[in-house]
């Protein structure tokens, strides 16, 4: 079984957002709701400051602290890596929320599935068939899910995520500039362990001990 | 999770063209039950990122679709007055009652003089309709050269000198870096690679390859944000001083280390021409054409005379001619460079005087100059070094002379159109396989190219200052203005008056989706010289411009509305690859059904044409300009066709047998041979980088100016055929308390004004740290006392002010501050752009003297005091 994971090249980035907004279509997420974000600093005094650029997103840790947290179990870990939530067993209690050290959820109520991108003007078309398609629980606790939907679909397809882009995440396919790339961890020939190990790939604050599936090259 | 599928009816994926900016990326939309619901690239395009990549504000551009403050209906102003926070109280009318009534109006003009009507578009909405169809519609209505339009998009901070010297140079709308082979890039206020300019995606793509490739990438910018915030270097300059620095490189290219590429000068610049002692090239005086010595012969010939081969021409050398004493123009540049030490440079630019002469060395270092390559088996020069600029450093009081200057370094070492070096688009287009329409440069007068096709005005040949001028916009004066200035000038009274064109003051405006009053200069100015004229616009929302002046508002379709064939007919021009790539050519489909009853601004020009009774003209034109000799396909005078009829035989003209199979994939593609990329060593063609023209201009308008006592300011001394330095005027009007140079910059989310209505742009621009803010040296803010989210406003020697919030940043000159382009946004038909950020443009005084006075660049950055209230 495959561990799925992502290297983002900091190098390529251009902070264009696309994978953000990318992800909030493929999710149908609400107004100031993100799975996705991008993190802009600087760090250095002028005038040899440097510009930070890190996008960010659930981490899918082997040893996820929000796995830990969850008291009902609707926060677990998969086979293949991805820390998922299962809506029906989420009480709401928001322990994961305060418990990722990430930073990266996210809880859904009913101000959030009210809220429109017109506030005031009423739903559009697209937000009220994005109800449909790709319904949310209010008080529940939701974050990325590494297109699980897109995963699935592709194998159950034959396709290889990270290769297809049927079946990789959105956010990867969206990139202009190819700063995101998806695979599987467990394959040390696979391009994912190869960028890691070629430009020695680092995790977010791995001081944190959570083993994140995300790394970042530079 | 799941998908309720039982409830889906269709979900289908549609090819088309992305509107959001004016770079026209390939882009498909998901449709869902007749819904767009998601944006993505066409993995199976180049014309675009890496893969099925599109940038984000290109992703959000759903919400165009979707906004619930789409006009619907044809809007007439019921109040006649008109300004700023004036209810217009529009009224909703039908299309034929607004049609007829603009028509009306145009015939009674046209039967005077057809120059008091206004044309104007956006390059923002370029994608979605050609933007040269415009100038060729207005010809129709017999308006003949470029003196009547408004700019509407990037408005006069973009383009006028840096297109003058990217037609004349590379017969181009534009440069970049040869990114795949280049090694050692200079960037000069662009973000080319990082997310602006033409082709933003395409470069984005190539870049980042070659950031991977470790080449090494300057960026000179007050700001170390888009572009020098991803540099390997990043140099902190004041704005407008990119000439000071530029100036100092080429001598120390030429004088210091006199490391030049002679075979390429002798062979492909007109350094190589005779001038006598006042500058002016000799010419022969039966063909008019300038004069060479060839050092074999030892005699002086006519600059094409075949029998001398390239490496005899004579670069030095005093000769005489007909008694005359004459040497070839480039000692004279040799000599001119003298002045231009690191020292002086830095004293101007603030650049310390080690960065120039490591920058400087490291150019000459990389440029291999000798070195050549073999690709696909054709062997060219190699030169990976490539120096590029746009909207930032070219957009000041002085922009011809900065664009000259940084294109001078690349001149001295030959790094132009070779491989590594610094690109033109392509100027050629070969005829698809089996298609008909193709378009190649020319080689014009004295050697220079005249582009395959160019907006506007063309760079080449050049025309001296004449008047009477016949339009508002003086482009007989103006000759080297892409797009003219006038119509935003402050005294632009006085210059019509002088120059002969007070009978035509323009009485209708007819513009699609612009912005005009607010995205250049001074507002008030602008209200003041366009709120007289009868002022038609279409769009798809209400915005500034049409609730303060508008008459007639129409209703436009998006463009996941349209179906436009023509989206990028001459994108190899404007939005194609510069680089080694195929040829993609892409059409917009059809997403949606349009919203409400609006129209494609395409089949509205065809309908007023015909109300006017110019539509055969306008036929004619078409006809022309896709050189259709097949009688079946051509329009013919009486038809009355819609743009989607008339794409029918035009796109069986362009693609022959192809035409259904690309209309049903929405794209073209086919190979671009590697001649058609590097095309301009193999054509006999030579840059003049030494412009003699600007002697002869500079006579030619100071008698002007005499003749009729024109006494407004102009700098007549940048009318010199060398490079030179000049102060800006926003420094000129610096002192004690006006301290600071506010400058705009383009944020990669936003295209103008029109994205900041965008809902999914506003909610990650209010996440990012300097999209909304005014941006200040970290230092700066500590000295002055202010702090992040401090309200602060910003006030010109004018009286004019703006504020917004302060967001320090340590990559920030200490001497400038920034904000993002046009926001400070007021309409009530946007009411998700309302009071987003700060609008830059307002700042920016419209006196004659602050414009370039040669191409009519307006001076882009401002001296201001900034306070708390």
């Amino acid at each position: 079984m495959a561990r799925w994971g992502m290297v983002i090249d900091v190098k390529r980035c251009i902070a264009c957002w696309s994978c953000t907004i990318s992800c909030k279509e493929e999710h149908f997420l609400p107004p100031n709701v993100f799975w996705n974000r991008v993190l802009i600093g600087e760090a250095g005094k002028f005038p040899t400051s440097r510009k930070l650029i890190y996008p960010v997103l659930c981490n899918h840790c082997a040893d996820a602290a929000c796995v830990d947290a969850c008291p009902t179990g609707a926060t677990y870990k998969r086979e293949d890596g991805i820390v998922a939530v299962d809506y029906d067993k989420c009480v709401g209690c928001r322990a994961c929320l305060i418990s990722c050290p990430y930073q990266q959820r996210t809880y859904y109520d009913e101000e959030k599935k009210n809220a429109e991108y017109f506030p005031g003007q009423g739903k559009t078309e697209y937000e009220k068939i994005g109800e449909k398609l790709y319904p949310f629980t209010c008080g529940t606790v939701m974050k990325c899910n590494f297109c699980t939907e897109r995963i699935e679909e592709g194998l159950e397809k034959g396709l290889t995520p990270g290769t297809d882009d049927e079946a990789s995440p959105a956010c990867v396919i969206a990139c202009p500039v190819g700063a995101r790339i998806f695979g599987d961890l467990d394959d040390s020939e696979s391009e994912i362990s190869r960028l890691i190990m070629e430009k020695n790939g680092k995790q977010l604050h791995p001081e944190f001990g959570t083993e994140p599936a995300v790394y970042y090259i530079d | 999770m799941t998908y309720k599928t039982d409830e889906i009816w269709e979900d289908k994926w549609v090819n088309t063209t992305c509107g959001v900016c004016y770079c026209g990326c390939a882009c498909r939309v998901r449709v869902v039950n007749g819904v767009p619901v998601k944006i993505e690239g066409i993995k199976e395009s180049t014309m675009g990122g890496t893969g099925a990549g599109l940038c984000g504000k290109g992703v959000a551009g759903l919400m165009y679709y979707h906004d619930p403050n789409r006009i619907k209906k044809p809007l007439r102003r019921t109040n006649p007055e008109k300004g700023f926070g004036v209810d217009p109280k529009w009224k909703e009318i039908e299309w034929d009652e607004a049609l007829e009534e603009i028509s009306t109006r145009m015939k009674k003009i046209m039967e005077d003089n057809p120059n008091k009507i206004l044309f104007t578009n956006q390059t923002m909405r370029a994608s979605d309709g050609p933007h040269n169809h415009l100038y060729f519609y207005a010809k129709a209505f017999g308006i003949p050269n470029n003196g009547n339009f408004i700019i509407g998009g990037g408005s006069l901070h973009c383009g006028n000198a840096a297109h003058m010297l990217g037609g004349l140079i590379h017969g181009a709308w534009s440069i970049a870096p040869d990114w795949r082979y280049t090694k050692y890039v200079l960037k000069w206020g662009s973000s080319k690679g990082t997310g602006s300019g033409h082709s933003a995606l395409i470069n984005a793509r190539l870049r980042a390859d070659g950031i991977r490739r470790g080449i090494k990438e300057i960026v000179f910018d007050p700001m170390g944000n888009f572009a020098g915030g991803k540099a390997t270097q990043w140099v902190a300059i004041l704005p407008g001083t990119d000439t000071a620095v530029g100036l100092a490189i080429a001598n120390y290219i030429l004088n210091t280390r006199g490391e030049i590429d002679e075979l390429y000068l002798r062979a492909k610049t007109n350094f190589v021409y005779l001038i006598r002692e006042d500058g002016t090239f000799i010419r022969d005086k039966e063909t008019d054409k300038p004069l060479v010595f060839d050092e074999k012969a030892k005699t002086i010939k006519v600059f094409d005379d075949p029998s001398i081969a390239f490496e005899d021409f004579a670069l030095e050398g005093d000769y005489e001619h007909n008694g005359e004493k004459c040497r070839p123009c480039f000692m004279a540049l040799k000599e001119h460079l003298k002045q231009f030490t690191p020292e002086w440079a830095s004293k101007i630019s603030t650049v310390p005087v080690a960065t120039i002469l490591e920058i400087a060395k490291g150019w000459v270092d990389n440029a291999q100059i000798g070195s050549t390559i073999t690709i696909e088996g054709q062997t060219f020069p190699y030169r990976p070094v490539s120096s590029v600029t746009f909207r930032g450093s070219q957009g000041h009081s002085n922009g011809i002379h900065q664009v000259a200057s940084i294109d001078l370094i690349s001149q001295l070492v030959g790094a132009e159109d070779v491989p590594g070096g610094t690109m033109g688009w392509p100027s050629r287009r070969p005829k698809y396989p089996g298609g008909q329409y193709e378009r190649m440069p020319k080689v014009g007068k004295d050697g220079v190219i005249v582009p395959s096709v160019f907006y506007s005005h063309d760079p080449w040949p050049v025309h001296p200052p004449t008047y009477p001028c016949t339009n508002s916009g003086c482009v007989e004066f103006w000759s080297h203005s892409t797009l003219s200035h006038i119509p935003y000038v402050k005294e632009k009274n006085y210059i019509q008056e002088k120059f002969g064109v007070e009978k035509v003051q323009p009485e209708m405006i007819f513009g699609i989706a612009v912005n005009f009053l607010i995205s250049q200069s001074d507002w008030d100015v602008a209200l003041d010289n366009f709120k007289d004229c009868f002022v038609v616009l279409m769009d798809i929302w209400v915005n500034e411009t049409d609730q303060a002046i508008g008459d007639i508002i129409l209703p436009d379709t998006s463009y996941l509305e349209k179906d436009t064939w023509s989206s990028e007919i001459d994108s190899f021009f404007f939005s194609g690859s510069p680089s080694y790539e195929d040829w993609y050519v892409h059409l917009q489909k059809p997403v949606a059904k349009p919203v409400g009853e609006s129209r494609d601004f395409m089949n509205v020009y065809l309908d007023v044409a015909n109300r006017v009774g110019v539509l055969d003209k306008y036929h004619e034109l078409l006809n022309e300009y896709y050189s259709i000799t097949d009688e079946k396909l051509k329009l013919k005078p009486g038809e009355v066709l819609t743009w989607k009829e008339i794409g029918e035989r035009i796109l069986t003209w362009v693609y022959g047998n192809d035409k259904e199979k690309i209309q049903e994939q929405g794209f073209a593609t086919w190979h671009k041979e590697i001649e058609d990329v590097y095309w301009r060593w193999n054509m006999p063609t030579r840059c003049p980088v030494y412009m003699e023209f600007l002697i002869h201009d500079r006579r030619a308008a100071e008698k002007i100016m005499k003749d009729t006592g024109f006494e407004l300011e102009m700098e007549m001394d940048q009318y010199g055929p060398l490079p030179n330095w000049f102060w800006p005027t926003s420094h000129k009007e610096l002192d004690n308390e006006f301290d600071l140079l506010a400058f705009s910059y383009r944020d990669i989310l936003h295209t103008n004004n029109s994205t900041f209505q965008n809902p999914l742009i506003d909610e990650v621009s209010q996440m990012s740290p300097y999209t909304f803010t005014i941006t200040l040296n970290k230092g700066l803010a500590d000295e002055k006392g202010f702090k992040d989210g401090d309200i602060i406003w910003m006030e010109n020697k004018y009286g004019t002010k703006e504020n917004g919030i302060v967001k320090t940043m340590e990559a920030q000159h200490p001497k400038v501050l920034g904000v993002c382009g046009q926001g400070g946004l007021w309409a009530d038909g946007r009411p998700i752009a309302k009071g987003k950020g700060s609008n830059f443009c307002k700042l920016l005084p419209s006196y004659l003297r602050h414009y370039d006075p040669i191409t009519g660049n307006i001076e882009t950055s401002v001296a201001v005091k900034i306070y708390k209230d």
